[in-house]
């Protein structure tokens, strides 16, 4: 339909999530329409991002040298370790900044559905990181759905009697109006309730 | 409260058609093919954007309409009036708003209990039919615990998959440790919910299956799941060394099932029709009256068709226990098989004919507030 270049963006682009045959069409003709050191900005990135970017050889976040910056940093605590499955799962404790250990990074969740099994995921490099010593923590904030919970549930067996185990609590979103929180939710935070006054 | 409906575009039904709902009995007749029940489904539309027949969705789309769109008019506890909108298109696209916005647990949709023919599945159908009921009440008892047959049938899935390549000698037999104690967490908490649920509904429903003539009715929850979450991980993993070939797990809630009887004997093996249809029915009021106990709004109970398989006592039975426990609407061939007067404290009724409300006889009300 459109000359040979056009149509292999076209294809490219379709193949990105939540974009379908039209909306590559769209982007594709905007490319093409936009100024040259814009375009070529585009694709030096994504050039840049698959050479330079790689997982951190200690946590697996994403990283740009063999050791991420978080690994790196000498102010962080180095005696706790935050276990989550995918690197985007770091940004948003980060952004509380009431964490200031160290991450792991799994690289997905247990499910036998999908065939993903213990040695698929960074594992044994967190036993391996707690058993060196010196961990006196580690927080498991993997995702509270079915292959969330057995992924935790399987680390935190590996772990015991090796050092301190937590799982984040589940509960209501703070500043959201209790009137438009589910009631599974709500029946979790009921639960999970804790007293304001003694005893 | 459901105050009217408005629905466009549905089904057979013609042009615009707008009519108030009865604050205790509604009625439509008319003949065969009238479009009775597709005015009552018109409702369940409205009410949960969804229909009551089986079949794709866009069926329920007029052959001379484009698109579907129903409206219901009803008041929350405080006599605070909202709408609800559902509505449809060719392209598949659906809507089901409330106010013009999606429900909230302040403003939700107004709950729906129906009787269709085919509910008669529940005591004569597989035991999953049963299962879902049980479910399906011990949600509404405690909406927070809608979420807990999902979560066990995800979790389920995950361990029979586990199963599943520990048969194949893929993985060691260790492997299923995991799952097996997921499992047992997630099970523990869905077989204490439908326990409580069934207690619950059990004199419930006992006093409306009486009502419709059922002699020494009564409904038990069954399980082979006993125990906290403790004991059924240790059952899993006795199941785990004494049978590791099994390709499923033969042990869990989701083979439970509820006992449905009548003088003493289950109605799926020894229930005629009608008694299994008065357990449906008792089912039914029995959750409605549960709720009213619990303190919670009481859905309104839509009756399709269930008149001319009843006897007149029957038929008066129902409708006087399906009235005090709110508002009813009805569907009948002939107005004559519902008994309205002395029943109901007021009741409307519509004729229906041809997809049109026919605008004569009955309507406006039969008989006024007493």
């Amino acid at each position: 339909m459109y000359a040979g270049p056009i149509s292999r963006l076209i294809a490219e682009l379709s193949r990105l999530p939540g974009i379908g045959q039209r909306t590559a069409q769209r982007l594709a003709f905007h490319i093409l329409r936009s100024p040259e050191d814009q375009a070529f900005a585009l694709a030096d990135a994504i050039r840049e991002v698959k050479e330079k970017v790689g997982l951190c050889e200690v946590c697996s976040n994403l990283s740009e040298g063999p050791r991420c910056q978080i690994c790196t940093d000498e102010r962080r605590d180095r005696s706790s370790i935050c276990v989550v499955e995918e690197p985007a799962d770091v940004i948003p404790i980060e952004r509380t900044g009431e964490y200031r250990g160290l991450y792991h990074v799994l690289g997905g969740a247990l499910s036998p559905i999908d065939g993903i099994d213990p040695e698929d995921l960074k594992i044994a490099e967190l036993i391996g990181r707690v058993d060196e010593g010196g961990i006196e923590e580690v927080v498991l904030a993997t995702n509270p759905t079915t292959t969330g919970e057995a992924t935790a549930q399987h680390i935190a067996d590996r772990l015991a009697g090796k050092t301190k185990v937590t799982r984040l609590a589940s509960g209501l979103p703070v500043g959201a109006d209790l009137e438009h929180a589910d009631e599974v939710t709500i029946g979790k935070a009921l639960a999970g309730r804790r007293s304001l006054s003694g005893d | 409260m459901i105050a009217s409906l408005e629905a466009r575009g549905y089904r057979n039904l013609a042009g615009e058609l707008s009519l108030s709902i009865d604050p205790h009995l509604t009625v439509f007749h008319g003949l065969n093919g009238a479009g009775k029940t597709n005015l009552l489904d018109a409702l369940h539309f409205g009410l949960t954007g969804a229909s009551m027949r089986s079949g794709a969705i866009k069926n329920a789309i007029g052959f001379e309409s484009d698109s579907a769109r129903v409206e219901v008019e009803f008041s929350d506890k405080t006599g605070t009036m909202h709408k609800t909108l559902a509505s449809l298109d060719r392209s598949g696209q659906r809507r089901n708003l409330v106010d013009g916005a999606a429900p909230t647990a302040s403003v939700p949709l107004p709950r729906v209990a129906l009787f269709h023919p085919d509910h008669l599945q529940t005591i004569k159908g597989p035991p999953a039919h049963r299962r879902a009921l049980a479910d399906q009440v011990a949600g509404s008892l405690s909406p927070s615990q809608t979420d807990l047959r999902a979560r066990y049938g995800r979790t389920l899935a995950q361990r029979n998959a586990q199963l599943r390549r520990v048969r194949a000698g893929e993985l060691p037999v260790t492997e299923l440790e995991v799952w097996d104690s997921r499992l047992a967490s997630e099970a523990a908490p869905l077989v204490a919910s439908r326990r409580d649920a069934i207690e619950i509904l059990a004199p419930h429903f006992r006093e409306a299956a009486i009502t419709l003539g059922l002699t020494e009715p009564g409904i038990a929850y069954k399980t082979r799941v006993g125990g906290d979450e403790e004991s059924i991980r240790l059952r899993l993993a006795e199941l785990r060394t004494e049978d590791p070939g099994r390709a499923y797990v033969m042990y869990g809630p989701h083979l439970d099932d509820l006992h449905v009887e009548a003088e003493g004997r289950p109605l799926k093996q020894f229930g005629s029709q009608g008694q299994q249809r008065a357990a449906v029915l008792a089912l039914l009021l029995g959750e409605r009256s549960a709720l009213a106990g619990a303190g919670r709004e009481s859905p309104i109970l839509l009756l399709d068709d269930v008149m001319s398989e009843l006897d007149p006592r029957r038929r008066e039975l129902l409708i006087g226990a399906a009235v005090a426990g709110g508002q009813v609407v009805v569907t009948a061939t002939d107005l004559s098989q519902v008994p309205s007067e002395g029943f109901a404290p007021t009741s409307t009724s519509y004729r229906v004919e041809a997809g049109r409300i026919d605008a004569g006889a009955d309507s406006p009300p039969l008989a006024e507030a007493v």
